[in-house]
């Protein structure tokens, strides 16, 4: 437990160095902000972050500073200041966790180890059906590339983020420990199954240069991957690959490592402020297709739908952060909601519902959203019953028109008479139609395929995710940190975060993704933003003397 | 000295906003979540109306809670949206100017503003705010687990029992009754507007406006 009566948090972390995986992905760069906002005094945050083609390390993250929402408040706090504010606690190391050491030289590893007090480690691939040489490269080698850069540590302590939803296909109370065995019941070996896997993996290679040939050999792995997921008890690749990551991390005897698992992460409450959310989350689909004409969800109402905001993981993953560095951390969080204020299917639907309703209300909506869309509501409907509005119904009857205007031959068909008339235009309409349906049908194969993807959690399982010792932390904490840091899901209010929260932030910045536009920014600084970079600090004696041993070693 | 505080009640249904409950209760019907439920628990208002008109069928307080019997199994949730959204788009429109100028006119006083209604408060609730009230009364919908029983909750608001109340709240607030004014359209209030010491009858219904003659209550028409 933290006792932050005599130690709150803004001392704990004063003076501390941490290194950041992930810090550019949805999570990571809410947490560096916030964290930066409410606790200037933290000694230096260090991101890992790879480069691109266009874009070296540091310019990536002076562009994200720049144009991000998420630091908004940052940029208005500080103004023309920023860079300077910033250079005195941020470093930016380029590197990669797919990379032995993250892609680190073995000397630019141990000096960077050697002066960092933790390393939290965001960096994931959240997909449900990556490639899995790409899960396996970022979910699992990247967890343990961090655990080797954190052995370099004088004190290697490691806070991995993961997700609940590792607890695989099962329903019913889920507790905060990485068990022996796999969901499935069965003892495993978690090194020797990524060995599987990978040679599995190998096994499946195109031929150079054919592109049709790579993108199947992708399909075969990512069959070869779900079925060994399957077998143990996940239900996806991500789960899987993050499930395995744990296994391998706990095992190790040479870092301290903690787990953060959070739920579905959503809009944020407070921070950066009401709404902000990056990126194709988990509900941006589902909200957008329940207020669409499309009716009938397969789900079960009164299953916990587990939806946690940003803010709130990583107000959660600051008091993990302070309870590690001071030696009072539990193994396992959660970062959920489903045990202490749960949010059911059944209620999410309706909520959705009725959010679609407040948005084809709008001034400008079209006559079909005012009187059509607006009093179509979504229901949860059983899998095993899909209604007459299902997708699969509807993708049947489609194929089943298509078929039928397909062999209709307009010069045969018709009487002379008529063909002579009209016998182009109905031809011209029949193709128009059947082009359509090719469409819709492609589109509601999508839709097919997202469903699939969702079942386990929406339909299949009930999970409630125990949050016990996060809200043991949280009630520690003294009212000052607590204004800003509690774990404060109980007090969520589900009906004014849907409607006013999660609705219009997921309108703003997940749907125009969903259309394949870009999510708006904010506009460019004239100076551009630049980071003012510190000088390397010396080298401190002990570092000296440890890199002396390493080149002896050597 | 400052003078101790008093207060103006108002009657909504007929006095600030026309009377609206079959028409609210219908648009909770048509607006349930499952679109087959929509057609029984329209035809349970419609049924109401009957037991509404005046005849030998009238059983007002049957009338109501078959009516308001509609949103049984619907989720609070729901009733609120709805509510909120039925007020935005057809009552807040309808308020009329007059009876922003009474209002006007009583907080000018130095009088609190008390609206009573007999509709559910889930449409009553952005009134409070939309008029600058002091307090609502309204009934509210029973709810269990989440979702609502089909049966109203609360101070009943008719006859002798808004008299009752009226006074308690304002000793509860240590105010003056002697100078409480109250507003309203319903012959049913001609107990509480007989309570205190200046009753207005607005747009009064037959027997309120019988009765307001009879006692020189002044009335407005408007």
């Amino acid at each position: 437990m933290l006792s932050h009566e005599s130690s709150s948090l803004a001392s704990v972390l004063a003076g501390r160095h941490i290194l950041v995986t992930g810090g550019t992905g949805f999570v990571g760069k809410v947490w560096i902000a916030m964290l930066l906002e409410r606790l200037p005094t933290i000694g230096r945050i260090t991101l890992l972050v790879r480069s691109t083609k266009r874009e070296t390390a540091l310019r990536r993250f002076e562009r994200i500073v720049e144009t991000s929402p998420c630091f908004r408040p940052l940029r208005q706090h500080h103004g023309a200041k920023l860079g300077a504010y910033l250079g005195e606690r941020v470093s930016i190391v380029e590197g990669d966790v797919a990379k032995p050491l993250c892609g680190l030289d073995e000397t630019s590893a141990t000096r960077l180890a050697l002066g960092l007090d933790a390393i939290v480690h965001f960096a994931g691939l959240t997909d449900f059906e990556p490639d899995p040489l790409a899960a396996i490269s970022i979910n699992i080698r990247g967890a343990v590339h961090a655990a080797d850069l954190a052995s370099r540590m004088e004190t290697p302590q490691l806070l991995h983020v993961s997700t609940t939803f590792v607890a695989g296909m099962v329903s019913g109370p889920v507790a905060e420990e990485v068990s022996a065995f796999c969901p499935a019941g069965k003892p495993f070996d978690a090194a020797a199954e990524l060995r599987a896997l990978e040679e599995e993996c190998a096994r499946i290679a195109p031929p150079r240069g054919s592109v049709a040939s790579a993108v199947q050999a992708k399909r075969e792995r990512i069959a070869v991957a779900l079925e060994r997921a399957r077998a143990l008890g996940w239900p996806n690749i991500y789960t899987y690959t993050k499930g395995l990551a744990e296994h391998l991390l706990t095992a190790r005897r040479d870092v301290h490592v903690t787990i953060a698992r959070h739920s579905i992460v959503e809009c944020a409450v407070r921070y950066p402020f009401a709404g902000w959310n990056e990126g194709i989350n988990t509900s941006g689909p589902l909200f957008w297709l329940l207020g669409s004409a499309f009716r009938e969800l397969p789900s079960q109402p009164e299953h916990r739908f587990d939806v946690i905001p940003v803010d709130t993981v990583c107000r959660g993953i600051t008091l993990i952060l302070a309870a590690m560095l001071t030696r009072q951390a539990a193994p396992v969080y959660h970062l959920a909601s489903s045990d202490t204020n749960p949010l059911t299917f059944g209620r999410a639907i309706e909520l959705t519902g009725l959010f679609a309703r407040r948005h084809h209300r709008r001034k400008d909506a079209t006559p079909y959203e005012r009187y059509v869309l607006q009093f179509l509501d979504a229901v949860p409907v059983s899998a095993e019953k899909p209604g007459w509005l299902s997708v699969p119904r509807l993708r049947n009857t489609a194929a089943q028109v298509n078929e039928w205007l397909k062999k209709i031959e307009v010069p045969h068909t018709l009487p002379a008479a008529l063909q002579r008339f009209a016998g182009p235009e109905i031809q011209h309409n029949v193709t128009r139609i059947t082009t359509s349906l090719n469409r819709i049908d492609v589109r509601l194969g999508r839709i097919e395929n997202m469903l699939r993807l969702y079942r386990p959690f929406i339909h299949d399982h009930d999970y409630e995710f125990s949050t016990h010792q996060i809200h043991h932390l949280s009630a520690a904490l003294s009212a000052d940190d607590a204004a800003w840091c509690s774990f404060d899901v109980r007090d969520l209010d589900w009906r004014t975060y849907w409607l006013d929260v999660q609705g219009p932030g997921l309108q703003t910045w997940c749907f125009p993704l969903l259309y394949g536009e870009r999510a708006p920014l904010d506009p460019r600084h004239d100076p551009p933003f630049a980071l003012v970079v510190r000088p390397t600090p010396h080298e401190s004696a002990q570092e000296k003397q440890h890199l002396a041993s390493l080149e002896q070693i050597a | 000295m400052r003078d101790a505080m008093t207060a103006s009640f108002y009657r909504v249904e007929g006095t600030l906003l026309p009377r609206h409950s079959v028409t609210a209760a219908a648009w909770l019907a048509v607006n349930a979540q499952d679109l087959r439920s929509r057609l029984p628990r329209l035809a349970q208002v419609v049924m109401s109306t009957a037991l509404r008109a005046p005849g030998p069928l009238q059983r007002p307080h049957v009338a109501r809670r078959l009516a308001w019997g509609c949103v049984r199994g619907m989720s609070e949730d729901r009733l609120i949206e709805l509510g909120q959204a039925f007020f935005t788009s057809q009552l807040q429109p309808k308020i009329a100017a007059f009876a922003r100028r009474l209002l006007q006119q009583s907080r000018a006083q130095g009088h609190q503003v008390v609206l009573l209604s007999n509709s559910p408060a889930v449409f009553m609730h952005p009134l409070i705010a939309e008029l600058s009230a002091t307090a609502l009364v309204a009934p509210e919908f029973e709810i269990r687990e989440g979702r609502a029983t089909g049966r109203l909750r609360g101070p009943a608001m008719n006859g002798p029992d808004a008299v009752t109340w009226a006074r308690k709240w304002i000793e509860q607030q240590h105010g003056q009754w002697a100078r409480c004014q109250a507003y309203s359209s319903l012959g049913d209030d001609s107990y509480l507007l007989s309570a205190v010491s200046h009753p207005c009858a607005v747009n009064p219904d037959q027997a309120l406006r019988q009765i307001a003659q009879r006692l020189a209550w002044p009335i407005l028409e408007a």
